[in-house]
């Protein structure tokens, strides 16, 4: 091996994360509500973190890395959706989260039953949102093996099984989520994710500045190199494919399962604001200044001109500017992302089979001890085969990733036009679906035609023409149905929390006017 | 605070606001006014155009949003 350093740092980092759980995460839950949304008792900063930790997934200094040194510019999607999220964020959390509270609510389905007042609606929600994470988490664990086989310089034994690969990586670091997300539920999970954010955002922020100078002699130069080199790269080729993965990417951020369980766990609304005033800065400079260093990749060391190249130039970087222990750092950044995604997707699938799809069908209420049981069941058996799934050749598993991300859209109006809007209704969400997921799967098969269309009507992604039927069905049904009768009871229902909470910070914000009242 | 700021309604300022934020954005997403940022030239600040408008654009979300939070806690809105 080259050298011993990046295995040790990243042993060191996991030796970290422990005790970090065993100290501060209760490893014993008999609640659901401990289980699922840790008892709803969390700080601005933990959930800041918490949500940048399971926003920045893995493949963010893989695949999207690679968008940057091969595409430059068109990367820098990923900072506006981002950022785009966050806005929504800040305007569909409070009453969400009041709701949550007032209901006793964990999950996106949970929302979608109560707001609808159809259990086979949130059942729907529920199974999409688990389709859709699928391919997702099988990700993370290929992601996993391949961090583990850099830092070891792929010296780690490799056993063949049949059509599997055995990964040392993917089984040492799976048992290690499996652990404590099992054990632990969202608790450990946040904690761990808190930890994992703040050494992920101090490693990228100070590692890529220093790489970006040590490599480059800076952003300036890079951009100017660029320009020598390649500078088609400097501008977005295709306005309507740029605003289409945005607008996609931005419309189903809150539509995952874990991102919107993110918001019931917030100790209370104002919590949740306090996020706004530091995430959106930290991800907007975070992912800028990283997709501004992988715009050097195309002239580095001859220029990176392949995917698999551009995809490991994170770690390449790093690794040239600072050697063995920077390379650890980097691995340690990559696995850290992706456990943070993977821990918080597992532990919301395992809430959402037991409590939205196991319970519902069967049509039965279980003890809070059964639904644990469940949950924590479905979680270890889905991760085993998820684990040998990433372990496998799975060439199409891209593909079925991006095809499922484009149904994502199709869930917006329900969600989140559905939090602000008393018409919508059952009817226009259930064939606002239909009507979505049937274009979307169709026009993602029929690319031509997409490229046919004329003017700015070509050349989106295919969910977008998706999440454009869904919507013109959603708003035509929505108007000619009307609301639901317990609609107007459910939004008092905010208003009546927020004048309930908010009387004693109006008290100290205007002290003479309270007196006078 | 100013007195007109506080007899405001907050659906307003979250409407204004809102406005604020979807013109910022329309920017980088409606496809005519991308194209209108979209290219090189005049270089500032050591960035090409769009680069820097990105940058810039996303700054001044930040910063509406930093706004926002503000003038919510000052009107004691925040529970």
């Amino acid at each position: 091996m080259t050298s011993w350093w990046p295995l040790i740092i990243t042993l060191a980092y996991f030796v970290i994360v422990f005790f970090v759980v065993r100290k501060w995460a209760a490893l014993k839950h008999d609640s659901m509500e401990d289980f699922a949304v840790a008892g709803r008792q969390f700080k601005w900063y933990m959930i800041m973190f918490t949500v940048l930790a399971t926003w920045f997934v893995g493949a963010i200094y893989t695949a999207f890395f690679s968008y940057g040194v091969l595409y430059g510019t068109l990367a820098q999607y990923a900072t506006i959706y981002t950022l785009a999220g966050l806005v929504v964020y800040y305007y569909i959390s409070p009453r969400i989260w009041i709701w949550g509270k007032v209901h006793n609510l964990y999950n996106m389905p949970d929302y979608i039953e109560l707001r609808y007042s159809d259990k086979w609606l949130g059942v729907v929600f529920a199974l999409a949102g688990l389709l859709i994470g699928a391919p997702w988490q099988v990700i993370a664990f290929k992601t996993f093996g391949y961090a583990f086989n850099e830092v070891t310089y792929n010296t780690l034994p490799v056993w063949t099984v049949g059509p599997f690969t055995i990964s040392v990586g993917i089984l040492l670091i799976g048992a290690f989520v499996l652990w404590y997300v099992v054990s632990g539920g969202m608790k450990s999970v946040v904690i761990t994710d808190f930890v994992q954010g703040v050494i992920s955002v101090v490693i990228v922020l100070v590692g890529v500045i220093f790489v970006a100078q040590k490599l480059f002699g800076g952003f300036g130069e890079i951009f100017r190199e660029v320009e020598r080199v390649a500078p088609e790269l400097l501008v977005v080729d295709g306005s309507t494919y740029w605003a289409g993965i945005i607008l996609a990417s931005a419309i189903g951020a809150y539509c995952w399962l874990e991102i919107f369980n993110r918001i019931f766990i917030a100790e209370s609304v104002r919590e949740l604001k306090l996020v706004a005033r530091g995430a959106p800065i930290i991800a907007t400079t975070v992912s800028f200044l990283l997709f501004a260093l992988a715009m050097g990749g195309i002239y580095y060391k001859g220029g990176i001109t392949d995917t698999a190249g551009a995809e490991s130039a994170f770690l390449v970087f790093f690794s040239d500017a600072g050697g063995p222990m920077l390379l650890a750092f980097a691995a340690i950044v990559i696995v850290a992302a992706e456990m943070s995604s993977v821990d918080s997707q597992l532990t919301a699938l395992g809430v959402v089979i037991g409590k939205n799809v196991v319970e519902k069908i069967r049509n039965r209420a279980y003890s809070a001890k059964a639904l644990l049981g469940i949950s924590r069941w479905s979680i270890i058996v889905w991760s085993v085969v998820a684990m040998f799934l990433a372990m496998g050749d799975l060439p199409l598993l891209i593909t079925i990733a991006i095809k499922t991300y484009e149904l994502l859209t199709s869930l917006f109006p329900a969600i989140i036009i559905g939090a602000f809007w008393k018409r919508a209704n059952r009817i226009s969400v259930w064939a606002g679906i239909v009507v979505g997921f049937t274009v979307s799967i169709w026009m993602s098969y029929t690319p031509d035609f997409i490229a046919g269309l004329p003017g700015y009507l070509g050349g989106w992604p295919a969910g977008m023409y998706g999440f454009a039927a869904n919507l013109i069905v959603f708003v035509i049904l929505s108007y000619a149905f009307g609301k639901q009768p317990h609609v107007d009871a459910l939004f008092a229902e905010v208003d009546t929390y927020e004048d309930a909470n908010t009387i004693r910070d109006r008290a100290a914000a205007n002290p003479a006017t309270s007196m006078a009242e | 605070m100013k007195p007109w700021l506080k007899s405001m309604k907050k659906t307003t300022i979250r409407r204004a606001f809102l406005a604020y934020f979807v013109f910022m954005f329309a920017w980088l997403v409606v496809p005519p006014m991308f194209e209108v940022i979209n290219r090189v030239e005049p270089w500032v600040v050591g960035m090409p155009f769009v680069v820097f408008m990105i940058a810039a654009i996303s700054f001044l979300v930040c910063l509406g949003l930093v706004l926002l939070f503000e003038i919510e806690r000052m009107r004691g809105e925040l529970q």
